[in-house]
């Protein structure tokens, strides 16, 4: 059963994306923070990251520099959630290393098809 | 004298009782105020979490709503209704078409038109903002009269709650409050109508020309400069030709530099004759943003101006214009270094400070 992180400080959007991914088939783990996630990540090593980018103690940007920093996370897929739409903010995300991009307000329906075609 | 000391010494204790006994009254009031209040939040803190669960399933489509209002008890609707809006205002139109006849059936519709009602402008604007996030289209009845409200924050919310729910049969009536007197609310509604998009175009193009000299066609050109209504450009160059105000002219030529299409070089190039230097130090700067090279003479004309602003803009215009342009503006700048003894023209100056990124180091003497 694939494993994906997910990495969000908003609880109510966390719990309605990890009832979808459950129910398609996926185990969620869940992290409020950008620290509480890194660590995550090295314990429970998931195959996807969902990563806000607006987050408390470290944001999801730091977060994913950190992961690309670390060789055996540097191929780990990352779709970054966040609220910013602009442009220069997805773009950020690419340059540091997102897979994929979903802008919130989101459809659960397009994060599970999203993660899905990312781990195809 | 000693005959009235019982009775001074009677009022001043009545006084000091009554005060003590109001201190009293107010000291129980505040802690029994504050007590209902802690009791009041716990209580609804906990109908919440007990609603939480019930309304995830709602959303993420594991329970249908008339499955969910079965198993809502009356007492419930107004903390559903705070929490739906939450999730509402976190995911897209399909989950909020999904939560409306859960807002229909408990109520709330009727219970946000009452808020619509208030004469506080900050109820009817939240009012408005419910709406939009309800996702029920036929609310749109109910904020369309609120685009004429009074108050720019009501315009606002009702124009972005119309913009979530799809609808675009409003977009006329608010780009008609364009002509509000006050600035910073129609660059404000100004903001409603981009969110719009290309939908806006019609309205706009229709506010310019049935008012060309009215209030509002400056904001109403810059949102077609900004959208890049490439088809709306005859009716963007109108006013420039038109207008007797050099800001509606200065504003339609910001626009056309903003939509970037060389059919509007001709008009620019025309408008570096106008009589305010506003409008021809507009006209340089769109020419500038559209780079055509065979506006470069009629731009050239304009270094020898006296306005610093229009020299500036006519520099920057030239150096955009491509490597020829861009060599003999270099070359302008070094015959004029070389001729001017002593403390440097303010049109050198210019030319070294747009240059300077572009020039070798040394070159740049004199800023």
């Amino acid at each position: 059963m694939p494993k994906v992180l997910i990495v969000e400080d908003d609880p109510q959007i966390a719990r309605i994306v990890q009832i979808k991914l459950t129910n398609n088939g996926f185990t969620v783990i869940h992290a409020p923070d950008g620290g509480a996630g890194l660590a995550a990540v090295r314990e429970h090593r998931p195959d996807l990251v969902l990563l806000d980018v607006m987050m408390p103690v470290m944001d999801g940007y730091q977060v994913l520099r950190s992961l690309r920093a670390e060789p055996e996370f540097a191929k780990l897929p990352v779709i970054m959630l966040t609220a910013k739409g602009q442009e220069r903010d997805i773009l950020h995300g690419f340059k540091d290393g997102a897979t994929d991009y979903v802008v919130k307000p989101f459809s659960p329906a397009e994060v599970v098809a999203r993660v899905q075609r990312a781990l195809r | 004298m000693a005959d009235n000391t019982p009775v001074a010494l009677e009022v001043a204790l009545l006084a000091v009782y009554s005060l003590a006994i109001l201190l009293l009254i107010m000291v129980a009031y505040t802690i029994l105020h504050r007590f209902l209040s802690l009791w009041q939040e716990g209580y609804a803190a906990r109908r919440r979490a007990r609603l939480e669960e019930a309304v995830a399933m709602l959303v993420a489509e594991e329970t249908d709503p008339v499955r969910f209002l079965r198993q809502l008890p009356r007492a419930d609707y107004t903390y559903a209704e705070e929490l739906l809006l939450e999730y509402a205002a976190k995911f897209g139109p399909e989950v909020r078409s999904r939560l409306a006849p859960v807002f229909d059936a408990t109520g709330a519709l009727q219970r946000n038109r009452r808020r619509t009602r208030s004469r506080k402008w900050w109820r009817r604007a939240d009012g408005a903002r419910r709406f939009g996030l309800m996702g029920d289209a036929n609310v749109s009845r109910f904020l369309r009269p609120l685009l004429r409200d009074g108050n720019v924050e009501v315009r606002m919310a009702a124009g972005r709650s119309l913009l979530e729910l799809g609808a675009t049969d409003w977009i006329d009536d608010l780009v008609q409050t364009l002509a509000d007197p006050n600035l910073l609310s129609t660059l404000r509604i100004a903001d409603v109508i981009l969110g719009a998009g290309a939908q806006a175009v019609p309205s706009l193009v229709d506010f310019i020309s049935a008012n060309p000299g009215a209030r509002g066609v400056t904001t109403a050109l810059e949102i077609l400069g900004d959208m890049r209504a490439v088809a709306a450009s005859p009716v963007i160059a109108g006013p420039l030709q038109t207008s007797s105000s050099a800001d509606v002219r200065a504003a339609a030529c910001r626009a056309l530099g903003r939509l970037e299409t060389p059919d509007a070089v001709e008009l620019l190039v025309s408008a570096l004759d106008d009589e305010a230097w506003e409008v021809r130090a507009q006209a340089l700067r769109a020419l500038g943003r559209i780079g055509d090279p065979t506006a470069a003479p009629a731009v050239f004309r304009l270094l020898a101006g006296e306005n610093p602003w229009v020299i500036f803009n006519a520099a920057t215009a030239l150096a955009a214009m491509g490597p020829d342009v861009h060599l003999q503006l270099e070359e302008a700048y070094r015959r004029r270094l070389a001729t001017e003894a002593g403390a440097p023209s303010m049109l050198t100056r210019v030319l070294g400070e747009v240059l300077s990124p572009y020039l070798p180091e040394g070159q740049v003497t004199v800023v």
